[in-house]
């Protein structure tokens, strides 16, 4: 049943699909000999806009008519102005050229931009002039030249805010693909490093980029990598998350199986191991395939302190995780149903507080956790000055007035605040505490400990049923493998680290020491 | 594909799931009830060796296909059908047995039903993910099985005392022998239901031997809990209905951990979930062999047999009393028939009649 519910919502969506850019008219309409008739065509196919540039002109020698045909803003001008118009203007580079017959002949006479590709039709023309390159029509020749000048503006290198680090490169991905595959060929320097492109999004046409060691991935992987991307049929990309939505396996509610970063030393550590970047145009946040659950607890910094105290701090954020999962939950089962538990002092502490409270503790707790909720998200939202102006006045009122008015107790609001702050130590899964809070609140609050641990079950069985592109998301705890688990929990000093992870690249793991991908890791 | 491995630790765990319920064997033979338990996994051994005897008969058969290649269309689908609702009591019958459980001593205001309800749906959510997840988190939840059995042990060592062995072999052989049938029967062979997922090992699996090392871990287990209990509870331990646990009561480590049982249970709950979902698979995968190919999807079938689970375990055994009684008195010649005498009876046929399976 569910099946043909999925056939008839797909077969609604191809019929009401908007015509996409590769659906207009001209896409396959050949270039004409006739200058006239082709640049009538172009006016035809970007309409009146008032950022085409089109631009005639004739050559110096020949006098054979020309235009150039560009996006204002999407190249760069002075480029165009040096490589293109002035040796076509003002002089060839062969000291007596003829009237040129191919376009081969006017590249060899003219062209001193480096990356230079022949088109056919209206819809090469389309696609390079809305990627930043300029179309060159020649009177006489049924095809075009499309010349690289890409030169929009673009932001500069930056420390990512989303990924601050103590120690270590400050460098992040920006939203041009081409600097941030340069980013990563900086730190790879390795000419087994691959970059395949892709151009998805009818309507954006967004080229995404494909990153890997050939002699480090997995064929199946990259196979499957490949396929998947092929499979996106949608109208727009606009970030790096419409792709991880359309290539993630299956379906979850809380968690994601498709790492992402926008620090280049992250995805290159990544790349290293075996695994693949998927880079979007327009993106600064690069993802990473596959990855594991246990990754979440990991920094590039762990590799950069001494190996003990990135030990400590990999525990630390276990820790948290859990305390951001559980300590709610379990303060409204213990409170609630199993009271024997706690220790007598601190029973009379929590019952004195709760006990002038209007509501329940588990009613107390889903209030707490939606006005926090609130509090993050416009926090977030506002410019920096106004959040914290918010942030100050939700502490002023959830810590002091809540309680004191009586309508909070002030262990729920301990309670709350720890689990609040646990959570962002492990930013990557923020959003799945959360939601997993929840659902664990729910069910404590109705079943106490017994419906807690069902809960946490479930969580369990969920997350161990998933994979990324093929490999247990749960990989090393579900396949139990003990030497991988304490090698993704602790992290030994370099001297002791011979073995890649996690059998994820083409080589065995167990076989497979640094020296064997160029001694990366000495 | 299920590995050799995960096989036989989702055997030892769920074997150890049923070291929470050793009562009726306590109530039997007293503080001698570990002899019993040495002397039913000798049986279990011998039982196990049988149905090792029929996997190599019939190589890649589950329990469905075997039945049908010896007994043929019609009495096999019958004997299938009888499998089906045995796996279905075991099932419900555990779910009641836990639920009763926690009523009893956890959580004494809540209506069992409510309790049955959310662990068949747990079990179903479990179920639904898929019977190669079960077997994947095999390993777990043996390593959990083995430390709450550990930690327990060696937290109530003070509080043992030898002399509550004393004296050996009190009680007559006619109890040796109710005893040694009733715990082979009701805590050992319930691993028939393993038979089921034989077509999902791998081809060079020796069953045999993935059986026998699965019965050990659970046998070694289930010693060391009754040893524990015995040791910490004496002559007691026939009074109390779940041993186990009252000796978990007991510890108390530097007056900051005194109320572990309550961890203990849940920690408990977790293994017979995992338990119940085995038995859930299996009765999912008898119904798919035995009445192949009706039932292709995956959610019906999983809902279903949720429902009908959660309302036989509502329905059945209405009191808390009732089941442990059943169990003693009735169950352990019904589950000796299912475990013992019928895979004996199939083995006896299928080499008088040399059948083996077309293996084509």
């Amino acid at each position: 049943m569910m099946r043909k519910l999925t056939e008839i919502l797909t077969d609604l969506k191809r019929r009401h699909c908007v015509p996409g850019m590769n659906d207009f008219p001209e896409k396959d309409v050949a270039i004409s000999k006739n200058i006239d008739v082709n640049l009538k065509i172009v006016q035809d196919l970007f309409g009146n806009s008032e950022d085409v540039i089109l631009r005639p002109f004739a050559f110096q020698q020949t006098k054979t008519r020309g235009a150039l045909v560009a996006i204002d803003g999407l190249i760069s001008s002075e480029r165009v102005a040096l490589d293109i118009l002035k040796p076509m203007m003002y002089g060839s580079i062969q000291e007596s050229p003829s009237r040129p017959r191919t376009m081969q002949e006017v590249q060899k006479a003219y062209m001193i931009a480096g990356e230079v590709k022949e088109g056919k039709t209206f819809g090469d023309l389309a696609e390079g002039c809305l990627s930043g390159d300029v179309a060159l029509f020649v009177d006489g020749i049924a095809s075009i030249l499309i010349i690289n000048t890409k030169g929009y503006p673009k932001r500069s290198i930056e420390d990512p805010q989303t990924e601050s680090v103590l120690r270590g490169p400050r460098e992040g991905f920006i939203e041009n693909k081409r600097t941030n595959t340069a980013l990563l060929r900086r730190k790879i320097k390795n000419p087994n490093l691959m970059a395949e492109s892709v151009i998805i999004g009818k309507k954006t046409n967004t080229e995404i980029t494909i990153m890997y060691l050939r002699n480090m991935v997995s064929d199946t992987l990259l196979k499957e990598v490949r396929t998947r991307l092929s499979a996106i049929h949608t109208d727009d990309i606009l970030d790096s998350g419409y792709i991880e939505q359309c290539i993630v396996d299956g379906y979850s509610p809380f968690f994601t199986t498709i790492a992402n970063s926008e620090k280049p030393d992250a995805v290159a550590a990544k790349i290293l191991e075996g695994r693949v970047a998927i880079i979007v145009d327009g993106s600064p946040t690069v993802l990473i395939v596959p990855t594991f659950f246990v990754e979440n607890f990991h920094t590039t910094e762990d590799y950069y302190i001494a190996p003990i105290f990135a030990s400590a701090l990999r525990l630390v954020r276990l820790l948290a995780f859990l305390i951001s999962v559980t300590v709610l939950p379990f303060y409204v089962a213990l409170g609630t149903y199993h009271q024997e538990l706690i220790p007598t002092e601190l029973l009379i502490t929590m019952a004195v507080a709760e006990g002038n409270t209007p509501f329940p503790a588990v009613v107390e707790a889903f209030i707490m956790i939606i006005v926090f909720e609130i509090l993050k998200e416009a926090g977030v939202r506002l410019p920096r000055p106004a959040g914290q102006a918010v942030s100050m006045v939700g502490a002023i009122i959830i810590g002091e007035t809540a309680v004191s008015a009586g309508i909070i107790g002030a262990p729920m609001v301990i309670s709350v605040a720890m689990t609040a702050v646990s959570a962002f130590a492990v930013p990557s899964l923020a959003n799945a505490s959360t939601l997993m809070r929840l659902f664990l609140l729910a069910l404590a609050g109705f079943l106490g400990g017994f419906g807690m641990t069902l809960g946490i079950l479930c969580i369990f069985f969920h997350l161990s049923s998933l994979s990324s592109f093929g490999i247990p998301y749960l990989y090393p705890l579900s396949p139990f493998q003990p030497a991988d688990l304490r090698e993704s929990i602790l992290r030994r000093p370099p001297r002791l680290f011979l073995f890649r992870t996690f059998g994820i690249s083409k080589c065995s793991p167990r076989n497979q020491r640094p020296s064997q991908i160029g001694g990366t890791q000495k | 594909m299920i590995a050799n491995r995960q096989f036989v630790f989702a055997i030892a765990s769920f074997i150890a799931s049923t070291t929470l319920f050793t009562a009726y064997i306590a109530q039997i033979a007293k503080h001698n009830s570990w002899i019993i338990l040495l002397l039913a996994g000798v049986l279990s051994l011998l039982v196990i060796l049988l149905y090792s005897g029929l996997t190599k008969r019939f190589p890649k058969a589950g329990l469905m296909q075997i039945h049908s290649a010896v007994y043929g269309k019609k009495l096999g689908l019958f004997l299938n059908i009888l499998y089906i609702v045995f796996f279905l009591l075991l099932a419900f019958s555990t779910t009641r047995n836990v639920s009763n459980f926690f009523i009893t001593y956890i959580m004494p205001e809540t209506p069992i039903n409510c309790i049955i309800l959310f662990m068949t749906a747990a079990c179903a959510f479990a179920v639904g993910t898929g019977m190669k997840n079960l077997f994947r988190n095999a390993c777990f939840f043996f390593l959990l099985a083995a430390s709450i059995t550990l930690t327990n042990f060696f937290l109530l060592i003070p509080k043992m005392h030898l002399s509550n062995f004393l004296p050996l072999l009190q009680i007559g052989w006619d109890t040796y022998c109710q005893g040694t049938l009733s715990v082979a029967s009701v805590q050992f062979c319930e691993i028939i239901a393993f038979l089921s997922f034989l077509p999902f090992l791998p081809e060079n699996t020796n069953t045999g031997r993935a059986l026998i090392y699965g019965l050990l871990l659970g046998i070694g287990i289930n010693l060391l809990t009754f040893v524990q209990d015995i040791a910490v509870l004496g002559v007691s331990v026939s009074y109390l209905s779940t041993p186990s646990y009252e000796s978990v009561r007991l510890i108390h480590v530097m007056d900051v951990f005194t109320r572990l049982e309550i961890l203990y249970a849940f920690l408990m709950l977790v293994l017979h979930i995992f338990k119940i979902s085995i038995l859930y698979c299996a009765i999912i995968q008898c119904i798919r062999d035995a009445f192949h190919p009706r039932f292709s999807s995956n959610l019906p079938l999983v809902l279903s047999v949720g429902i009908v689970i959660a309302l036989c375990a509502i329905f059945f055994f209405s009191t808390g009393i009732h089941l442990p009684q059943w169990r003693r008195n009735t169950g352990m010649y019904v589950f000796s028939a299912f475990e013992i005498a019928l895979p004996l009876i199939t083995f006896l046929i299928a080499l008088c009649r040399r059948k083996t399976l077309n293996k084509n």
